[in-house]
């Protein structure tokens, strides 16, 4: 525990990182309670609920938007929208490009020529595209399956990153001390690479989320999405329907679009932070 | 190398470019047959409304038009006649959203604009990322450059579209300077002439300009790693030990050794320009190949979709082919296969 | 004219760290003759290549010298004119003056500038790291004639012309010109680097364990490829390694480092025959005689030391089997016991009286056979 907490303490970027994605996080999570103390008992999709283009207030921090609904309880209704599909598809993509990743890298042979070239056709495929037809047309679709969705065009992405790290790990000597030792080729990956890979698979969850908030925003905001729950994209589509630029209303656009670059923030501070401690090419040689 | 070993790893580098095209087209294919929705509905909906023709299609008509759309037929059918029909006549089929011209004209109508906009914004940013990031890495313990890199960390957090916004809101709604919408002014013809050129220049500055400002930052920073990880290799203490001025290790060992990768991943995201046009496109309503894909997925036009998406499969895996075939004249490590 | 072409006078080299500072280079006093092939050994980590990125600048942070001088008696540049006339010295722009090189310069003090001066022209480097030293991506020639045209008036093809004829001393045919590193075996690039330090006739050349990782063979090669240039050009060859075999072969005189400092020094042969420090005679004893009496390999008992925290007093005490009260306490300094040959030990120099005892009982008892 001490150890962590120097290792936390060395890394300002990784620190900061993860203590503003836990700040999200629980934000969102007491999203009913905080919904609650601003607008009451009231659903904050509910039209007609204010009076409408309110500027800031204490009642209502950001305004309200066009329907007369409080832009501060949408706001966290989409950030935790947002934040269950990229966590959600992250982690389903990273566990799928684990696995392929693993197991392309470590067997290598016809597995790895398979499974490579299945994961380089994926990755060609031009994603927002297909995403949108989908989503378009089907209809009601919930986090579940949008994350899913998201899930099964971005894995590639991991596999090829833990390949790569998988790759140059397999030569590494204390791998072939294992091998010469007798360990099972499972007992290695479990106990020799896993560990060793574990700040990839970091690295490759922050983006993994960032892309799968970047993909379903990038639905939601030229209108395409699914398109029944308020989303941060859904918020900005609106407010450029209403010509909130026009109006001089910019908070309609500049609130949700400010809680996805706390997002993409954190997560890529968390990123960076990673990158710098593990990769040791980055660090400053010691000359020792 | 041998000559013979070239010409092998050339054809075996070129079987598995129209290998994975094939597959990857195969997979999208299957996955738009998929979608529930009827794009016939949709076609005879605008034909009733285009000719004040009320009475319910005949089944003729529906099976004329489902025959025109290629969608008659089981899915391996409507397949192997889309590749064929593609293959030796490049015949897409013909578009819902311009029924009945065919979508390779819309396609070929729509290209120019999105890679005169992208591929130049990707061009100039890569430009600039790489002499700034080059730089701020050269100097990376000076202040000013401490400062650029954390600006650009925090640029290139911000997605492209919420730039575009930005931008839009400053410079055409409360400044007024520039064209908020369309590729060039909408009282003038396409033809060649100053006034136009000047129009087009115009309108692109915006979206070409979001396009820059996030991805010089990206650039900058994988520069930026690059050029202190060369920092650190024990081939710049040599040539420091060498006596040899700062200007010349900078050209000559730190930017030439940065500039390879770099070349590579050029090359990727020229590829993916289709991709990365789309949201930006739509915002400023640009007539390229993401407003149309956009327009055409409203209305289920799949044989534009599909058009698009080949189109962008194609992009991709030339852009890295070509990176293959050229990097062993670039980069001397892998000429001699050492 | 100055016997002593290079004069380290109490340099240290200490490296930052967030547990404090480690002490690579702790207080070390050398001075290298004019033409002669000065060695310098010591087990890994005792400091000998810190003192060499010292002599040429290249500590990079968290390193840094603490404090020390660095004196450089460098022969005016005329005088280093080859007699054919072939290696051309640029004088034209340059910081340093004549005279201020007659007078000796302090590598720790100059500037930039003058640095760039110096280097190559006057010092050329073999770094330890050969493998990974040359640009992966330009022809070995360029990386040759570069340094060339930046420091002297040969014009491209003369530069070029040059840097064959250094190949040829070296051993290696005029093609290597046009290779690119990775096209070389690693016995090859490390003899083109050795050509690359001699292209341009420098005073000192220093060359760092240029022949760890190579086989016997190559081993071989390079030794000769330097003892070829030492006769070629009578340069002065600063030589690390810690292979002592290495250095009975090739070097005049020798120095032991130990713990970041110089604990003996003299001409090789003398200290083969004769070491002093109790920790050259374990050093000594270590190495196999060929044909000679089957012994049990005497090691150096325990630990090298933590480079944070040395030891008081001597720093060998806790490893020295002749450790006496005052070794814990007093660091012994290092003196000249006899012509030419210097030890920092208590069992030689009385540091009260100034006394010096060369035939310590303690030590011809307790000397390994």
């Amino acid at each position: 525990m001490r150890f962590i907490l120097h290792f936390l303490q060395q890394n300002k970027l990784l620190t900061s990182g993860i203590i503003l994605f836990l700040l999200i996080c629980l934000i969102s999570a007491m999203q009913p309670i905080l919904i609650n103390a601003l607008i009451g008992d009231l659903n904050p999709m509910e039209v007609g609920a204010f009076p409408i283009f309110e500027s800031p207030t204490p009642a209502h921090p950001l305004g309200t938007d066009r329907y007369g609904r409080d832009v501060t309880a949408l706001l966290l209704l989409g950030l935790r929208y947002s934040l269950s599909i990229g966590l959600l598809a992250g982690i389903v993509s990273t566990i799928i490009g684990t696995v392929v990743g693993l197991i392309t890298g470590f067997y290598g042979g016809w597995i790895d020529n398979i499974l490579r070239s299945a994961t380089d056709m994926i990755l060609v495929i031009p994603t927002l595209p297909l995403l949108i037809t989908l989503s378009t047309y089907l209809k009601g679709m919930d986090v579940v399956s949008m994350a899913l969705l998201l899930a099964a065009f971005s894995w590639p992405f991991s596999a090829r990153t833990i390949r790569a790290q998988v790759l140059s790990l397999r030569e590494r000597s204390y791998i072939d001390l294992a091998r010469a030792s007798g360990m099972g080729k499972a007992e290695i990956i479990f106990q020799e690479i896993m560990p060793n890979l574990l700040p990839y698979l970091g690295v490759s969850l922050a983006a993994s989320i960032v892309g799968a908030i970047l993909a379903e925003f990038g639905l939601e905001v030229i209108g395409l999405g699914p398109g029944n729950i308020a989303t941060l994209g859904l918020m900005i589509n609106w407010a450029i329907g209403w010509g909130s630029m026009t109006l001089g209303k910019w908070a309609l656009i500049a609130a949700p679009a400010g809680v996805l670059i706390l997002i993409f923030l954190s997560l890529n501070l968390i990123n960076i932070g990673l990158e710098q401690t593990f990769n040791p090419r980055l660090k400053g040689t010691t000359g020792l | 190398m041998h000559r013979r070993a070239v010409l092998r790893y050339v054809v075996r580098r070129l079987a598995i470019y129209f290998l994975t095209i094939f597959g990857s087209f195969t997979i999208a294919f299957l996955f738009f047959r998929m979608i529930p929705g009827n794009p016939l509905g949709a076609l005879l909906t605008s034909l009733q409304q285009r000719s004040a023709y009320t009475t319910a299609a005949s089944q003729e008509m529906v099976d004329h038009y489902t025959e025109q759309l290629g969608l008659s037929g089981t899915i391996p059918e409507q397949y192997f006649r889309y590749i064929s029909n593609v293959l030796f006549r490049f015949d897409f089929g013909p578009s819902l959203v311009a029924f009945p011209t065919p979508s390779q004209e819309l396609i070929v109508r729509a290209l120019p604009w999105t890679i005169g906009l992208l591929g130049l914004s990707v061009i100039i940013s890569w430009i600039f990322g790489i002499i700034i990031g080059g730089l701020v890495g050269w100097m990376r313990a000076s202040p000013v450059s401490n400062a650029l890199t954390t600006f650009a960390i925090a640029f290139s957090q911000i997605p492209q579209y919420i730039v575009a916004l930005i931008l839009l809101f400053l410079f055409a709604f409360t400044l007024a300077w520039l064209p908020v919408r369309n590729a060039y002014p909408a009282n003038l013809t396409p033809a060649f002439t100053l006034e136009f050129i000047l129009g087009i220049i115009k309108h692109g500055t915006l979206p070409a300009l979001a396009i820059v400002l996030v991805s010089v930052s990206g650039w900058m920073l994988s520069t930026r790693s690059l050029v202190v990880s060369i920092l650190g290799e024990d081939y710049l203490l040599y040539a420091q030990a060498k006596g040899l001025p700062r200007r010349n290790i900078f050209f000559h060992y730190v930017l030439r050794n940065a500039l390879l990768p770099q070349l590579t991943a050029l090359a990727i995201s020229l590829g993916f320009i289709v991709n990365g046009a789309l949201l930006v496109e739509t915002l400023f309503n640009y007539p390229g190949l993401g407003s149309l894909l956009v327009t055409s997925v409203g209305i289920l036009d799949l044989n534009t979709i599909q058009g698009i998406v080949l189109m962008s499969i194609v992009a991709v895996l030339t852009a890295s082919l070509l990176l293959d075939l050229a990097l062993p004249f670039v980069d001397p490590r892998i000429r001699t296969g050492g | 004219m100055n016997k002593t072409l290079l004069d380290i006078e109490n340099l240290r080299v200490y490296f930052h760290s967030v547990r404090g500072e480690y002490k690579v280079v702790d207080g070390v006093n050398l001075k290298v003759n004019r033409n002669e092939i000065f060695g310098l050994a010591g087990e890994s980590g005792c400091g000998k290549s810190t003192v060499i990125e010292a002599i040429m600048r290249l500590i990079r942070p968290p390193g840094y010298i603490q404090a020390g001088q660095i004196n450089f008696y460098p022969e005016s540049v005329a005088d280093n004119t080859h007699p054919d006339g072939k290696v051309r010295q640029k004088t034209g722009d340059d910081t340093l003056t004549a005279e201020q090189l007659a007078n000796g310069i302090d590598l720790v003090k100059i500037n930039e500038r003058a640095l760039q001066q110096v280097r190559w022209k006057y010092i050329s480097y073999v770094p330890q790291a050969s493998m990974n030293s040359l640009n992966p991506i330009m022809r070995i020639g360029a990386q040759m004639t570069d340094t060339m045209l930046v420091h002297s008036s040969y014009s491209k093809i003369e530069a070029q012309q040059r840097a064959a004829e250094v190949l040829e001393i070296v051993g290696l045919p005029p093609r290597v010109l046009w290779s690119y590193p990775h096209e070389l075996s690693g016995g090859m690039k490390q003899r083109a680097i050795i050509a690359i330090a001699m292209t341009l006739n420098p005073q000192l050349v220093i060359a760092d364990e240029p022949t760890t990782a190579l086989d016997v063979n190559v081993q071989r090669a390079i030794l000769e490829a330097i003892l070829n240039i030492k006769q070629e050009s009578g340069t002065t060859v600063m030589f690390v390694s810690h292979d002592l075999a290495v250095h009975a072969e090739l070097v005049d005189r020798l120095a032991i480092m130990y713990a970041g400092k110089i604990v003996e020094v003299d001409t090789v042969h003398k200290l083969f025959k004769e070491p002093l420090h109790p920790y050259s005679q374990r050093l000594f004893a270590s190495i196999p005689v060929l044909g000679g009496v089957r012994t049990r390999q005497e090691s150096i008992l325990g630990q090298a030391p933590d480079r944070l925290t040395w030891p008081t007093g001597c720093r060998f005490h806790p490893r020295c089997p002749f450790a006496m009260d005052k070794c814990k306490q007093i660091e012994p300094p290092l003196v000249e016991v006899e012509p030419g040959h210097q030890v920092a030990c208590h069992l030689y120099y009385d540091v009260d009286t100034r006394a010096i005892n060369l035939t310590n009982e303690k030590v011809q008892n307790g000397k390994l056979s």
